[in-house]
């Protein structure tokens, strides 16, 4: 592979695999080969962690998460300072699946402790996964859990878990849903009073109340027995659909837009075979996730692919802040940010229901357009950030400051391999104007850089 | 029920006496002098009268495009808590340490907007009533690492010359101001020998003058003399029961007694004026204050909740006792520790001193 070709890889992983890098991380990672990067981005425990103390040394209201734009301070905080990249992009993926509501739950450090499940055990084993989800205090009061007894079942979670979290609809029957509601009951939290009682947060715990299981004979999926909450995930993981359902969640997030959930029982999937071949690495490994990401970032259809992905509201956000080194490190204007990916249709840590955000296309609405636009650009075309700054030198020393076209290529290239068509190419080419001594100036590339970030194809990935 | 800290040598004994506060970002006030609180508490100083000022950072956000309260303030109360009031609300972007001069005016440093800002606290200002821009009544500071230039100031202590020590944090050095701004001298550079700092925070000044400096990211307090000589250091064992973590602030009491609040440990240490560790507090606060008990049980929607779920997990609320992270630290003259808690309320020590048998 050729070093360009090569460098195109890493940078298209990068755009996929994370939630943006700085300038400079870029840099350094493109020193390394297509499968070292890969390889990197899944040993998070490799790299550095965000500096936590720092962090609330500065914002102490984020450590004791009063409210619940604290929590989501706290994780766009680490998605914009961790370098461990993969990590907090699967945690966010895991959030996509699992999505739970923070308004309901009403204890905002019940919801950090499920995003820090979701690093611990978001690239291990699905069944561990998915064991520890059941007993995550946070989603079991998202989905009721906390009312499901063995003379009065609730079948919210139940229905959930078959439904969105691991086969999807046309898998299970109604009597399935009954039954593995069944299984579940006892599988509670320990405290669900007022939270707050003015002491800050209140870590929730999980806790099995036998009394109130339901020890009955069950039906579930044709297996018979006493079954308990964990038989009836070792059920659903020998089901050949559970292996499809995730491994479309996979494809969806990092490959190729998909249909919303709900219409996958209808609709086969974009790339059958892509989703035969994870499918297959993921049963093979015994429900591992990483040799499912490994195979899906080493296959031809991930690193043929170019552009086809919206990106989402937080891909967004938070990619720019890197690139552009604004917010880096603790500031007061971080308490705005979580309104910034809202304005574009996503409140992360508050989906609009428990089948989370419908993706691709839909991001883009008008508003949530003009916002996406608006803050990019006026990212961009500061030249203050020092992300900013480190790029303009970038592009003044690989361009002919002479030649308009070198520094449109160059910056397209920074903006991640851009192509864009050749009206906007050179409208683009056009607009940049010499100064007297015939070169472009700062003004300009930083310019240049806001305009190309407000185009149709910087709002794809 | 006084908490008793067990103590060696037993001639010293803490004993904890309350809390004070609750958590809000709204107010400070009401007629009764009952629902007070604090948000984000970061620092806490007395009065010669005895009353107590506490510096709130609040949520820390800042406030353009903000509806809200963002609740950073300074709160005055006394010590059976009745909170009289609020003053300095949204007057300051990232509120850190406050020191009261001789005049009885509060000295606030402002780590964001590298600034100190001066407030009188003759008046106080009823919910929601304040004055942001007419509060302070001076101000100086500007960003920049050249004298009297600031870079992330903290921590702030007066001499006996009523002259203010400025932590420096960013720069990691203490500066030296006359009480009206004008610059004296500076000492202290980046690094970890002694001398140098690594994002240092709190400050306090002993009764011969001698300057302690909560060294943050040394993991370590240092006492200098007057001109900046370096005398000694607290908590830079490798024993874990004396190992400082990341300390943010530093008091000394009437016995030379050395109060860190081992911020990263979630701990005050107290140290001989040798630097032997004599004792720890962990926070005793197994009950709410007068001000949470006042506003839980008054609280139609929240109070019967609350309250039943008290009866029902006494244990958790046990559990709370503990510091979240204990921020600024004072002593008054009867020797009564004032820990500043992140829980946002204060913990309230007695110190005991015993002449030995014979």
């Amino acid at each position: 592979m050729s070093r360009l070709t090569q460098h195109s890889a890493i940078k298209h992983l990068i755009r996929r695999a994370t939630l943006g890098v700085s300038h400079s991380a870029l840099i350094n990672l493109l020193n390394q080969t297509y499968e070292e990067t890969v390889e990197q981005l899944l040993a998070p425990e490799t790299q550095p962690d965000y500096d936590e103390l720092t962090f609330y040394r500065y914002h102490p209201a984020a450590d004791f998460m009063w409210q619940p734009s604290h929590v989501k301070l706290n994780w766009l905080y680490r998605m914009t300072h961790s370098q461990r990249y993969l990590e907090e992009k699967m945690a966010l993926f895991w959030h996509h699946v699992f999505a739970t509501g923070v308004e309901k739950v009403d204890n905002p450090y019940a919801l950090h402790q499920q995003v820090e499940l979701f690093r611990t055990h978001g690239m291990s084993n699905y069944k561990t996964l998915l064991i520890e989800l059941a007993k995550n205090p946070a989603i079991l009061f998202w989905l009721d859990n906390q009312h499901n007894h063995k003379d009065a079942p609730n079948e919210n979670w139940g229905r959930e878990l078959l439904e969105l979290f691991s086969l999807g609809i046309g898998h299970f029957t109604e009597k399935d849903v009954i039954e593995c509601s069944r299984a579940f009951t006892g599988w509670t939290i320990d405290f669900t009073g007022w939270h707050v009682l003015t002491l800050g947060k209140i870590p929730w715990e999980f806790q099995y109340q036998p009394e109130d299981h339901d020890n009955e004979e069950k039906t579930f999926l044709g297996v018979t027995g006493n079954l308990n909450g964990a038989d009836i995930i070792d059920i659903i993981l020998r089901q050949p659909a559970c292996a499809t359902f995730i491994t479309r969640h996979l494809y969806n997030f990092f490959v190729e837009d998909e249909l919303e959930v709900p219409k996958w029982t209808n609709e086969p999937p974009r790339n059958p075979e892509a989703i035969e071949f994870l499918s297959k690495v993921f049963v093979e490994s015994g429900y591992e996730i990483k040799p499912v990401l490994r195979a899906l970032f080493n296959s031809k259809f991930f690193r043929n692919i170019r552009y086809n992905k919206v990106k989402s509201p937080v891909e967004v956000v938070i990619g720019t802040l890197k690139l552009t080194g604004d917010l880096n490190g603790p500031d007061p204007r971080w308490g705005e940010v979580d309104r910034i990916p809202l304005s574009m249709g996503q409140d992360i840590l508050d989906p609009p229901s428990v089948e989370g955000w419908h993706t691709g296309k839909e991001w883009i609405t008008s508003g949530a357009f003009i916002n996406r636009v608006n803050f990019v650009a006026d990212r961009f075309r500061n030249l203050d950030l020092p992300g900013v700054k480190a790029i303009v030198e970038n592009i003044k020393h690989n361009s002919d400051p002479d030649i308009p076209e070198t520094i449109v290529d160059c910056c397209l290239e920074v903006l991640g391999d851009l192509e864009v068509d050749q009206v906007t190419y050179k409208e683009l080419v056009d607009g940049i104007r010499l100064d007297a001594l015939g070169d472009a100036t700062d003004e300009q590339i930083a310019n240049t850089l806001s305009i190309i970030a407000g185009t149709k194809e910087y709002q794809f990935c | 029920m006084n908490m008793t800290v067990p103590t060696v040598p037993v001639r010293k004994e803490w004993h904890f006496s309350h809390s004070i506060g609750r958590r809000t970002h709204e107010h400070n006030e009401s007629k009764l002098g009952m629902t007070g609180g604090f948000c984000s508490p970061m620092d806490v100083a007395i009065s010669t009268d005895n009353m107590i000022f506490v510096l709130s950072r609040g949520f820390g956000f800042s406030l353009e495009g903000y509806d809200g309260d963002i609740g950073n303030r300074i709160g005055k109360t006394t010590f059976d808590e009745n909170h009289i009031g609020d003053f300095a609300r949204h007057a300051t972007t990232w509120p850190n340490s406050i020191a009261i001069s001789a005049e009885g005016n509060i000295f606030c440093s402002d780590e964001y907007e590298n600034a100190i800002y001066v407030f009188n606290t003759d008046r106080t200002y009823p919910f929601p009533e304040a004055d942001p821009n007419g509060e302070s009544i001076f101000r100086w500071g500007e960003s920049g690492s050249r004298d009297g230039e600031f870079i992330g100031p903290t921590g702030l202590a007066f001499n006996k010359e009523s002259n203010l020590y400025v932590v420096d944090s960013k720069n990691n050095r203490i500066q030296l101001f006359t009480d009206t701004g004008q610059f004296i001298n500076t000492w202290g550079s980046g690094g970890n020998s002694y001398g140098e700092f690594q994002n240092p925070w709190g400050i306090t000044v002993d009764s011969s003058g001698d300057v302690y400096v909560a060294d943050w990211g040394n993991n370590r307090v240092q006492k200098f003399d007057t001109d900046g000589t370096h005398l000694l250091t607290f908590g830079d064992s490798v024993d874990p029961a004396s190992q400082l973590n990341h300390p943010a602030h530093v008091a000394v009491d009437n016995d030379g007694d050395v109060y860190v609040t081992d911020w990263g440990n979630c701990r005050v240490q107290i140290y001989e004026p040798n630097g032997e560790l004599i004792a720890s507090l962990y926070g005793d606060a197994s009950d709410y204050s007068k001000a949470g008990r006042f506003v839980l049980e008054r609280s139609a929607l929240a109070g019967p909740v609350a309250l039943d779920t008290i009866r029902k997990h006494r244990d958790i609320v046990m559990d709370f006792k503990s510091f979240g992270r204990p921020t600024g630290i004072t002593v008054n003259k009867n020797n009564q520790i004032v820990i500043a808690d992140a829980r946002s309320r204060l913990q309230i020590y007695n110190k005991y001193t015993s002449k030995p048998p014979g």
